[in-house]
């Protein structure tokens, strides 16, 4: 007889590691392919991907069974993939080269390569080369609502943000895809 | 409704989102507003461009692997909390013992007592020389 998805995290919560696999196996391919989008290289979303389920793990007796564990994970997740860009960026600017006029250029980004998508279309190029153009709050608004479907309840509680502020950040991330997509739309 | 207001709502709206009164609204000013039926059609347009984006799957080795990497990190680190409780529990009764072993001469007691406080604050020296350094070296990060 198969579990709820609920059983499995309370037989996590006492221990029972061995559930935990079925967790893993659900949500594995939603939270490779959101880190992918996060970060946009693939050895860093699976880095990414793989900490989120082993930090998830090593808390999920905090856990409130009154949320979805999808949920609480992809907060986790979230936080993660933010928390590794700002270091990548930090790094980016301190290891940097200087031009000409001795001004400070950062190196750059080998990420966001259009040989991760599948289908090298010109508009998908470009809608990529735009989303990894984002900011951070955007790109992981777009990923959220409309790569991985989610309601804007359950983005409100990833992000741990009220409706109103998911509905008007997301129309900001759409209104400057838009913008970068004029050309192609 | 303004054109202003509607715009708020937009995303609300294309994403099915939007319940009575506000869809009512909504749709009343669409019925009426050229402009921003447009935009509605712009945005939806956006919407299903980017539901076509796909990523290319990894190789099946990597899905393969993929829980037996977790599993084991996981399992290590209880490995660690047990060997690191085990080891303190032996190290303190191996002090005890030695400390109030009467077969021992308290000079040698006072010798051994010495040689292991030097090695236990050069320890701390270099822990602390680390913590230092983490928090102010700008080339942490970088890879060697």
């Amino acid at each position: 007889m198969s579990l709820t998805e609920k059983e499995i995290v309370s037989k996590c919560q006492r221990g029972e590691t061995e559930y935990y696999e079925q967790l893993v196996n659900k949500y594995k391919r939603s939270a490779y392919f959101y880190a992918l989008g996060m970060v946009g290289s693939v050895e860093d979303a699976l880095d990414l991907s793989q900490e989120a389920f082993i930090r998830a793990y090593r808390s999920i007796k905090r856990f409130k069974p009154q949320y979805q564990f999808k949920n609480w994970f992809f907060r986790i997740l979230t936080n993660l993939c933010i928390s590794h860009l700002r270091k990548k960026r930090r790094r980016r600017v301190e290891v940097s080269t200087e031009d000409k006029e001795g001004r400070t250029m950062p190196l750059p980004d080998d990420h966001f390569n259009p040989h991760l998508l599948l289908e090298q279309k010109e508009i998908m190029r470009q809608l990529w080369k735009a989303l990894s153009e984002l900011g951070n709050k955007h790109r992981e608004i777009i990923l959220l609502r409309d790569f991985q479907g989610l309601s804007y309840k359950q983005i409100s509680e990833i992000l741990e943000i009220p409706v109103g502020t998911v509905m008007s950040r997301l129309h900001q991330a759409r209104s400057r895809l838009r913008v970068k997509m004029a050309d192609f739309m | 409704m303004s054109c202003e207001e509607f715009e708020l709502l937009l995303n609300g709206y294309i994403d099915g989102e939007l319940k009575d009164p506000d869809l009512k609204r909504v749709e009343e000013h669409l019925a009426g507003c050229p402009h921003c039926r447009k935009l509605v059609r712009d945005y939806q347009r956006l919407k299903e461009v980017t539901a076509e984006m796909k990523f290319k799957n990894p190789p099946q080795e990597i899905w393969d692997s993929y829980w037996q990497r977790i599993f084991h990190r996981i399992t290590r680190g209880a490995g660690w909390v047990f060997f690191l409780v085990g080891a303190v529990a032996v190290a303190g009764f191996a002090v005890y013992e030695f400390a109030t072993d009467p077969a021992v001469e308290a000079l040698q007691k006072l010798i051994v007592f010495a040689i292991f406080v030097g090695l236990g604050l050069l320890l701390i020296s270099v822990i602390w020389e680390r913590v230092k350094a983490s928090k102010t070296d700008k080339y942490k990060e970088i890879e060697r």
